[in-house]
């Protein structure tokens, strides 16, 4: 099965089986998803992605939004910036971690 | 290590997928406070790029000598030696590999989006036939005229040892991606360790080109 | 061999040579080591005089108490009993390894307690490690084979550390603490003559040659740790050493995630575990300082660790 482009700029949401649990040391992230037992080391960048989006974040705008009053408002301007949440999105969709919004029925 | 570090306890947060986001709002500021401290949004941008480490988790495999077919053994480096009873490695699927010479032809290699031939290395990241085989690995060169320094099409093409299994240990990693017993990442990583590259040769020349077809 | 029985009960030493060879043939022979009991029916007579050897001071169990393994290390017959006669290890009818010359008996008796510890200790998260402790305070040492890892075990153990284990580390998941299994240690070709000029009052089983690993022996546990095998150990230190010929003592901060992730792939169960597991794990590397450590000279690693057990606990 061929993976489709990532629809990074959203709606998502969050894989509805999937569960979650993060040990955090300072920057270093370690998650495991119980389901899978997919356990990962995670960036700081990943982990403050994912928890933008457990946290109810559903497209890039927002998760932008959010991470810019985190990191200041440089990153807003970022277009590297910009580009990794791009590249950290796509990640967790290939993982199956979220999911395109489904169409109303 | 700081006295700060040593108290420091890990912070654990769970989440399952269809709680309220909004309730954990105020718990995900804080911790992303907590991840992001100290960073600039480069700095962030820069550890995003690395592959992400992953433990395979539940990924026994089995493997096999090559002129010894029946006797099934676990599909690692240390795991060559052991002799499990075939019995017990039943239920583990096979880690395959095709044969160095399978990949002197281009057409076998795998290919990404666009038909082109790549293999994957250091790191994760896809190198073409034209790479230098230091840098597919990430290694230090032999010199001018070394076998480092010639691309890995060219290897492999000329089939040149030892550096053809490795590179074909690449490509089997690339191929068969969690089938086979180390992502290309991992394989980069026991080439440049002297402790373990002459077993890890000897177990991706001997246990996984298997196959010539 | 003349020995005194350990603590109150009966140890493999208190049976004499014959008995014991008598009684593995039989009926076996059960053994604790730690948490863990096993039974073992053998009629290979080396197998015999290794454990009066390296067992001799490790507690028997009685026919009526619990074992978690019975293993048979028994010669394979037909043919195989006369033309290059083989050995074999069974758990539950089924072989563990494939047939070993006979030889190599004794290790093959240890490599499936190994496999069977490790596929079966499931109230524990397993690690390929080695244990010491100090002072109440454990370090663990993981390390893939070839790291040097076994030869620095057996140096710390004759220098001020308790022997919890060589090769196996056992997390319990309730606590969090370390069980010792206090047994023989397993040494291979050059470090078999590093540990006996090193460690002179340490006890050698004979050598076995041509195995799958070189030439193995294993050294018996000082009978104090045997003796203290029922004392579970606080995690301090996870150290991840490496023998480097002639490099200076170099010890270096590991960030915990990274330790983390490492462990997890020197894990056997981690997988199975799941939760618990990761629970486990993470709760380990919090509660300790990581290091990699690398060394050339036996003397320089036990300084380090030495200055390790020195600093007061946080």
């Amino acid at each position: 099965m061929t993976v489709a482009a990532a629809p990074t700029i959203g709606p998502w949401r969050l894989n509805p089986v999937a569960e979650w649990h993060w040990r955090d040391w300072g920057g270093d992230s370690v998650v495991i998803e119980v389901r899978s037992g997919q356990t990962l080391q995670f960036d700081p960048l990943s982990a403050a992605v994912m928890a933008c989006i457990e946290a109810g974040a559903s497209d890039l705008a927002a998760v932008g939004t959010m991470l810019a009053d985190d990191l200041g408002a440089d990153a807003a301007a970022d277009a590297a910036f910009a580009e990794s949440l791009c590249t950290v999105l796509e990640r967790l969709f290939r993982l199956g971690w979220i999911e395109p919004l489904p169409e109303p029925a | 290590m700081t006295e700060n570090e040593r108290n420091m306890a890990s912070d654990d947060h769970g989440a399952a997928a269809g709680e309220v986001a909004g309730t954990k709002a105020a718990d995900s500021v804080a911790r992303r406070r907590a991840l992001l401290r100290g960073m600039t949004s480069g700095a962030a941008a820069a550890a995003a790029g690395l592959p992400l480490q992953a433990l395979a988790t539940g990924g026994r495999k089995h493997c096999f000598h090559k002129d010894a077919p029946s006797k099934k053994c676990k599909a690692s480096v240390s795991g060559m030696h052991s002799v499990i009873s075939s019995a017990m490695v039943n239920d583990w699927p096979e880690s395959p590999g095709k044969h160095c010479t399978y990949y002197k032809s281009s057409w076998y290699w795998p290919k990404d989006g666009y038909n082109n031939a790549y293999c994957s290395g250091k790191y994760g990241q896809k190198f073409t036939r034209s790479a230098k085989y230091k840098d597919v690995f990430g290694c230090v060169s032999g010199g001018w005229g070394s076998n480092e320094e010639k691309s890995i099409g060219e290897i492999m093409v000329k089939q040149l040892a030892p550096h053809c299994h490795w590179v074909t240990a690449c490509l089997n990693a690339t191929k068969y991606g969690t089938q086979f017993s180390y992502s290309p990442h991992e394989v980069t990583v026991l080439h440049n360790d002297t402790g373990k590259c002459l077993d890890a040769l000897y177990f991706f020349k001997n246990y996984q080109e298997n196959y010539y077809s | 061999m003349d020995r005194a029985a350990a603590g109150a009960g009966l140890t493999v030493g208190s049976l004499s040579p014959e008995r014991l060879r008598w009684a593995l043939a039989t009926q076996g022979v059960a053994v604790r080591t730690g948490p863990v009991g096993f039974r073992v029916l053998s009629d290979v007579p080396a197998v015999a005089a290794a454990l009066g050897l390296l067992y001799a001071d490790h507690p028997r169990l009685g026919s009526a108490d619990f074992c978690d393994f019975e293993l048979h290390v028994r010669r394979v017959g037909g043919l195989r009993r006369w033309l290059r006669p083989q050995v074999q290890a069974v758990y539950d009818g089924t072989p563990v390894f494939e047939p070993l010359p006979l030889g190599h008996a004794f290790p093959l008796l240890e490599w499936a307690l190994n496999h069977c510890v490790t596929s079966h200790a499931f109230e524990h998260l397993t690690l390929h490690a080695a244990v010491v402790e100090r002072g109440g305070r454990a370090a663990i040492l993981p390390a893939p084979p070839g790291s040097g890892k076994s030869t620095l075990c057996a140096a710390l153990v004759h220098r001020g550390w308790r022997l919890l284990s060589d090769e196996l580390a056992l997390v319990a998941l309730a606590d969090g603490r370390l069980a010792p299994l206090a047994r023989p240690v397993s040494l291979k070709n050059r470090s078999i003559e590093i540990i006996r000029r090193y460690a002179p009052e340490a006890v050698f089983s004979a050598e076995t040659h041509d195995t799958a690993k070189g030439t193995v022996a294993h050294m018996s546990v000082p009978r104090e740790h045997v003796r203290r095998m029922d004392e579970t150990a606080q995690p301090a230190w996870v150290v991840f050493p490496r023998w480097v010929a002639d490099a200076p003592p170099q010890l270096a901060p590991r960030a915990k995630a990274d330790a983390m992730m490492e462990l997890g792939r020197n894990s056997f169960n981690y997988g199975t575990l799941g939760r618990s597991g990761f629970d486990a794990l993470a709760d380990l590397v919090t509660a300790c300082d990581c290091f990699d450590f690398s060394y050339g000279q036996l003397d320089d690693a036990i300084a380090v660790f030495d200055r390790l057990a020195q600093a007061p606990p946080p």
